[in-house]
């Protein structure tokens, strides 16, 4: 009869990264991941993924209007940064089919009530497993108490509807908290660093966050720089991964398996 | 303010007589008393007198409509109650066009009762025309104030205008070139686009039917940019597609960023540089998220730190610098806020005060030439009035037996300007020859 001590080994050594990260299907199959960012450029990454060899990525694109109203978007990027965000992400769960949402447009920001919409699209349309948030809202900007709460109750919608949020914590700045990150529970908040392989990460909570990944990018004008950003993105496509074993995990699974993994 | 009243008898038992009247009554009236016309006329330059019961005769050769003549110098919206012995000496149409309201005869109608019915009666039509004087009068002067203060606001508004570089950006600016190593640099402001803006840009076919295509564009790009070199003069360059330039990029990364080989950047990652980042090396670049409408990018070539080891390594500085760039951009920004805003508030506030200053007479007269042309615009107006020309007829009389003959004379020559106004209202011109 085996101890509690044995099972804990036996399960540890089951849940072994490599062996589940290196599995031939987990490549992102079958996962609905969308990217709440400043868009994509289509072109560009299917010309990305064509140098790696891969298959072309499945992408739809959609632009968050300022009245939140989201429309099809057959354009580009109103930034280079999320096709950075899906670059890193399609080179390690190259079989996902992304939805991006342009949540910055010509306005140039994302406002609440826009990051609010594309989350109950990606949600309750797109009916995406992941969603990558590779940005932040400061605090001032929930203002007033309702429009938090709002953004609250959405984010536990996602929860309960078995979608689960990669967000970026805010970089380096001491006194500036960026959200969502910090609403830490139903969520996966990523802080970054600096990993000899990508898709190494760690289960390191701080005041605000959980988990740290790797934070360099493989394309774009700023890929070099360490940033949240691009440590997300490789949480998502590790997520996505995962999912693509086990496609009905739920969020929390995700996440404990995540911490397993992390050990 | 309270009503002033003046009297002026030179019997002195009579104008105690009317003091103590309206005293006991309370008119709420301020009452001031002169003998002749000479006090008078002194109490009159040092204040405001809005009615005036006058005796007819005040001795030494004046009258009360001499005395009410030179009141009017002072004070011209001045009306006035003449108390005679002598009715028939009074000319009515001078009276009346100098100000003159009522009559009390000495002989006759001198009583209390009398005298308040007809000083209530005044009081009735002076009020509110003070009232409306006063108001015109103090939206008069506030207007005078905004008008002198406007041209200074504009024109300070118009020096903050796109992009007011203060001494406070010149010392960052300088301070960047030191602490950077590099004089090579731009500060590049964003105008976010408000809600409204991009709610425009939206509304095309295209996008009404909910197809999106390449957005922004060129000029959307374009707009909205100012850039400034590192010694705070500006850049005549205009930043071009926008979403694939550097500060897009910056900007979306929110944290300080570097780009070590700024040689092959737009062949590498397909963003396309702007005429003032060519021929540079390296970029570190300083996004700057401001609360209000604005975003800025603080540009810093072929420095040091441009490198991605020794940017991690220079952290603290870097976000140090961010926040600093903040600090200085937030306060030109809400300072040149603050001046919009108060030129917009002069601007209104000179709008409405314009509106309140149209004269009532002449919205008056214009109201009443309209009701005039379309009263008489009717064909058989005149045959259905049988009524109303005996009820004139009446009035007529009436007047008559009240003032006598020169009331008729005054009716008549009313009546004749009346006819002429008319004609000059109804008749078409004469055609030129």
């Amino acid at each position: 009869m085996s101890t509690s001590g044995d099972f804990v080994k036996e399960l540890s050594r089951l849940l072994d990264r490599e062996r589940l990260l290196s599995d031939s299907l987990a490549s992102g199959a079958g996962v609905r991941v969308a990217i709440l960012d400043t868009g994509v450029d289509v072109t560009t990454l299917r010309a990305r993924c064509h140098e790696r060899g891969q298959e072309p990525p499945r992408i739809e694109e959609f632009l968050v209007q300022a009245s939140g109203e989201i429309v099809p978007h057959m354009g580009r990027h109103s930034a280079p940064h999320g096709t950075t965000v899906a670059d890193i992400i399609l080179r390690w769960a190259p079989k996902v089919h992304l939805f991006s949402a342009d949540v910055f447009g010509p306005e140039g920001s994302c406002s609440v009530d826009k990051l609010i919409a594309a989350l109950r699209w990606a949600v309750d349309l797109c009916q995406c497993k992941l969603i990558n948030l590779s940005l932040g809202i400061a605090e001032e900007r929930l203002y007033p108490p309702a429009r938090r709460h709002a953004l609250l109750l959405t984010i536990q919608h996602c929860y309960h509807r078995d979608a689960i949020l990669v967000a970026a914590a805010h970089n380096d700045h001491p006194l500036v908290l960026s959200f969502p990150a910090i609403i830490t529970p139903p969520l996966l908040s990523v802080r970054k660093a600096e990993f000899e392989k990508p898709l190494q990460f760690q289960y390191s909570p701080d005041s605000f966050t959980e988990f740290l990944a790797h934070s360099r990018a493989y394309f774009g004008p700023f890929a070099a720089t360490a940033a949240t950003s691009w440590a997300a993105a490789h949480l998502t496509a590790i997520a996505a991964r995962l999912i693509s074993l086990k496609p009905d995990l739920k969020p929390f699974e995700i996440k404990t398996l995540l911490y397993w993994l992390s050990q | 303010m309270a009503e002033t009243i003046l009297i002026v008898d030179d019997e002195e038992s009579v104008r105690r007589t009317l003091y103590e009247w309206l005293r006991d009554a309370d008119t709420g009236c301020e009452l001031l008393q002169a003998w002749d016309a000479e006090s008078a006329l002194q109490i009159a330059s040092q204040r405001p007198i809005d009615l005036a019961i006058l005796d007819w005769n005040l001795g030494a050769g004046h009258n009360g409509l001499q005395l009410l003549e030179d009141l009017r110098v002072f004070w011209p919206q001045v009306v006035a109650i003449l108390i005679t012995g002598y009715a028939h000496q009074a000319t009515p149409l001078d009276a009346l066009r100098m100000g003159v309201r009522d009559y009390l005869d000495k002989s006759r109608d001198l009583r209390r009762d009398t005298l308040l019915a007809i000083v209530r009666r005044q009081l009735e039509t002076i009020r509110p025309a003070k009232r409306e004087r006063d108001h015109l009068a103090r939206v008069q002067a506030f207007r005078q104030a905004v008008e002198s203060l406007l041209p200074l606001v504009q024109t300070t508004a118009e020096l903050t205008a796109p992009f007011p570089v203060s001494e406070s950006l010149r010392a960052f600016l300088r301070l960047a070139q030191t602490v950077f190593q590099t004089d090579q640099g731009v500060l590049v402001i964003r105008r976010l686009p408000s809600s409204s803006d991009a709610l425009r840009a939206h509304a095309d076919p295209l996008r009404g039917a909910g197809i999106v295509h390449d957005i922004p564009s060129a000029e959307a790009d374009e707009a909205g940019c100012t850039i400034l070199d590192l010694q705070g003069q500006p850049v005549t360059a205009r930043i071009r597609h926008f979403a694939d330039s550097l500060v897009a990029a910056a900007l979306a990364m929110r944290d300080a960023c570097v780009l070590d080989d700024l040689s092959n950047a737009e062949h590498r990652f397909g963003v396309r540089l702007q005429d003032y980042e060519r021929g540079h090396r390296n970029l570190l670049a300083l996004p700057v998220i401001l609360e209000n409408d604005y975003a800025a990018v603080l540009e810093l070539f072929d420095t040091p730190l441009a490198q991605a080891q020794a940017a991690e390594g220079h952290r603290p500085l870097l976000l140090s610098f961010q926040n600093l760039a903040a600090a200085v951009l937030s306060q030109i920004f809400a300072e040149r806020q603050l001046h919009s805003a108060l030129l917009r508030a002069l601007q209104t506030a000179l709008e409405i005060s314009r509106q309140q200053n149209v004269p009532w007479t002449s919205h008056q007269r214009s109201s009443t030439i309209s009701d005039w042309q379309q009263l008489l615009a009717q064909p058989d107006i005149l045959p259905r009035e049988p009524e109303e020309l005996l009820q004139l007829a009446k009035q007529l009389h009436l007047l008559h037996h009240k003032y006598g003959p020169p009331a008729l004379r005054f009716c008549q020559q009313l009546l004749e300007q009346l006819e002429a106004f008319l004609s000059q209202l109804l008749e078409p011109p004469a055609s030129a020859p």
